[in-house]
């Protein structure tokens, strides 16, 4: 794979991207203030805001950046260019990646901007937090690539904002030792510290399997 | 003898309800070869295969001499292609486009882009999303012509566009071909297309190819390609049954 042709490809999604990027880093930059203020109902509020913020992203970013690319036939000229599929595939994962990251970013960092006495979460939970979305966001973006379906993509991405999402946090508490667990998260301790390394594999191991699978794909068109 | 520019050897690719059946086709450079046969013949899946957006089954694609679709990145360098589903970015204009194409292509010819954006009367600042049917195509060939590719590959160029516009690209196609001796493949159900401009026919029929030469020796005695096609598909039906 050469780094310069999906560098190329990259800056050329993220052109085509760059409105909504905007869009959606204003929106969870609005989220983050709200998040930093003192009244307990706005911060709640600023925590939806910044979640269908990213929500919203892991929805907007496959069906733009994949499904309309292939319905709208603009992936057949850029696969007429002298690029091989991996290349296509590692130049739309970096675009979206920063694309998602661009209002995730935002939102972090104004959250860690926010004095210690008013953040919500300790800064180590919120950078597990962002770690988390971005697997989240690839895991999807990836099936969207490989599976080119959309109906697959959005029941993936609304079973996993269940399970992971809603269910975890209804089922966690029940479960014995996840406090203990929570707690280290939250408070520092060896659990959080392989929460960090299981992720970050787990991320970089998402992104390997979509090369590998695209890879292997048979049919581009 | 000249090495063939495409060269395909016991080509399968088998899909559900069609397959490629072990095809053999070779063309010499600086030739245009039209692919003739009714929808779903296997045009598209042929092409496609060349452009490695399709991977065949089993059998040897050489494209240039290199292999499709190990070597596709260096190959794709000299070729040029525009297929009927092929669109620009709505949002984004020919030059967005153009500079794109230019990034991956150091062979790129400006004067070259220019003149034929002024043939084909297209603008540099028109968007994906202003262009007609037959302008896409014109934007497609433009791009695909400016980086001066060795060989063009086309699929089904002319289709939906109106007889008058259909003219005019077969022309302005016949007269890029003429002036820089472009090997050409093109497939196309409208057999007229093909009498037009090509050197060579090639007839593909369910998935197998079942005669190709030069367009002399295909149509002999005068021959219309439609009642040339027509016997060639009378004779496979009556070997099947």
């Amino acid at each position: 794979m050469r780094a310069e042709s999906v560098l190329r490809l990259a800056r050329a999604e993220l052109s085509l991207g760059r409105t909504w990027a905007i869009v959606y880093a204003l929106a969870a930059l609005v989220g983050a203030a709200l998040v930093a203020t003192r009244d307990e109902d706005v911060r709640s509020l600023g925590v939806s805001l910044i979640m269908g913020t990213l929500i919203g992203q892991c929805f907007h970013l496959p069906i733009v950046g994949v499904f309309h690319d292939i319905t709208r036939g603009t992936r057949a000229f850029t696969l007429s260019l002298p690029v091989t599929p991996a290349e296509y595939a590692a130049g739309k994962l970096l675009a979206n990646g920063l694309l998602f990251l661009i209002p995730a970013g935002a939102a972090t960092l104004a959250v860690l901007a926010t004095p210690a006495d008013q953040r919500l979460f300790a800064t180590p939970l919120v950078l597990l937090m962002l770690l988390g979305w971005l697997i989240f966001f690839f895991q999807n973006l990836g099936i969207a690539l490989v599976t080119e379906s959309m109906g697959i993509t959005i029941v993936a991405l609304l079973g996993e904002l269940f399970v992971v999402g809603n269910g975890s946090m209804v089922l966690a508490p029940r479960i014995p030792g996840m406090l203990r667990v929570w707690g280290q998260l939250e408070g520092g301790g060896p659990i959080r510290d392989f929460a960090f390394v299981l992720m970050a594999f787990e991320l970089a191991g998402v992104i390997a399997l979509i090369l590998f699978l695209m890879n292997r794909k048979r049919r581009f068109v | 003898m000249p090495e063939p520019i495409v060269q395909l050897r016991q080509v399968r690719k088998a899909y559900r309800q069609f397959s490629l059946d072990s095809l053999d086709f070779e063309m010499a450079p600086g030739r245009v070869c039209g692919l003739v046969g009714p929808n779903g013949a296997g045009k598209s899946t042929l092409l496609r295969i060349l452009m490695g957006l399709v991977v065949h089954d089993s059998g040897l694609v050489r494209v240039m001499g290199r292999e499709m679709p190990r070597d596709q990145a260096a190959i794709k360098q000299a070729i040029g292609f525009v297929s009927e589903d092929m669109r620009l970015h709505p949002s984004r204009d020919l030059r967005w486009h153009a500079d794109l194409v230019r990034s991956f292509h150091p062979g790129w010819d400006e004067a070259r882009a220019r003149t034929l954006a002024e043939r084909f009367e297209l603008s540099f600042g028109q968007r994906g999303a202003e262009l007609s049917r037959g302008q896409a195509v014109k934007a497609a060939l433009l791009l695909a012509l400016a980086h001066r590719p060795r060989l063009l590959l086309l699929d089904e160029p002319t289709a939906g566009l109106d007889p008058l516009m259909r003219a005019e690209l077969l022309d302005e196609l016949a007269r890029v071909v003429r002036e820089e001796g472009l090997s050409v493949l093109f497939s196309s159900h409208v057999t007229g297309d093909v009498e037009t401009i090509a050197d060579d026919v090639a007839f593909l029929l369910r998935g197998r190819l079942v005669e190709s030469g030069p367009r002399e020796c295909v149509l002999a005695g005068g021959e219309s390609l439609d009642a040339a096609f027509l016997r060639r598909a009378g004779r496979e039906a009556a070997h099947a049954r």
